[in-house]
């Protein structure tokens, strides 16, 4: 036994963690909607443009999603905050329309 | 050079040996995928002893392909393949540019970790899935100690093969 074994030993250890790190920003994020508590819909965050209007007993909020981000452009709310919140990109960010019971978040979809 | 050949051939015979027994030996904590490698006990073996190195890449070659058709695991060829190329590049690497620092154990700890990091990487592409690497910590861990095993019979070997050199140099 040489010293570069000890060496060698502990690089492989913590070399074999790399990917794990790597990996873990890798899941397609989507974006998870909540209405009332109860899931609404979950729609992978394109590039391409999509947009959607929620329905609720409340009132209706129109979502764009476009270049990786979504954000609410339009809404029948009386305070239109969720307007506010502008173009959401990162997974855990969130928008919400408290009037509406609207409730968005950006998740990552784990690996099957 | 036929005395050569002969003791080539012994030598991919008993790494194919090897293979076979060591599916004999109940080993309690390896995860899926893993093996005991003792065949791989020749192979570092002839890197070390062997002066030609196309001599030992003819060893690994011959033996990649005979326990293939002897295993059955035809499938089982590709992940080997690379599994081989990885450890050997590795492996051949270290030893003619780190001898001063690493020992047989270290090389073959090296072998075996890369052999793995190969096989991941055949199934990475088969599966079209990077999340396979999220397996490589537990198959480093596993592969460090077979690793250490195979080097350390090594070094048990080296005393009688300079015996065997003595006696009667089939090189």
């Amino acid at each position: 036994m040489k010293k570069g074994d000890v060496v060698v030993i502990i690089l492989a250890l913590l070399m074999s963690f790399i990917p794990y790190f790597y990996i873990k920003g890798q899941g397609k994020a989507y974006v998870y909607i909540m209405v009332d508590g109860q899931a609404y819909r979950n729609i992978p965050l394109t590039e391409q443009k999509q947009e959607l209007t929620i329905e609720t007993p409340n009132g209706y909020n129109t979502i764009v999603i476009e270049n990786k981000g979504v954000a609410v452009t339009d809404a029948n709310c009386h305070d239109h905050i969720c307007e506010e919140f502008g173009i959401k990109k990162q997974i855990g960010d969130i928008i919400v329309c408290l009037p509406h019971k609207v409730y968005i978040e950006i998740k990552e979809r784990s690996y099957e | 050079m036929t005395k050569k050949m002969i003791y080539l051939a012994l030598l991919v015979t008993m790494s194919l040996v090897l293979s076979l027994v060591e599916q004999s030996i109940p080993v309690p904590f390896l995860p899926a995928g893993a093996k005991l490698g003792l065949s791989n006990v020749i192979v570092v073996f002839a890197l070390y002893t062997l002066p030609k190195t196309t001599d030992v890449m003819m060893i690994i070659v011959v033996k990649l392909i005979l326990s293939c058709i002897f295993g059955a695991g035809m499938s089982g060829f590709l992940y080997s393949s690379m599994g081989a190329i990885f450890s050997f590049s590795v492996m051949f690497l270290v030893k003619t540019l780190l001898s001063r620092f690493v020992s047989v154990i270290g090389v073959s700890i090296l072998g075996s970790v890369f052999h793995h990091i190969g096989q991941l990487v055949v199934a990475m592409l088969v599966v079209q899935n990077a999340g396979v690497f999220l397996y490589l910590p537990v198959l480093t861990g596993v592969g460090i100690l077979t690793g250490f095993f195979v080097g350390l019979v090594n070094f048990y070997l080296f005393p009688f093969h300079r015996l065997l050199k003595q006696r009667s140099n089939p090189l």
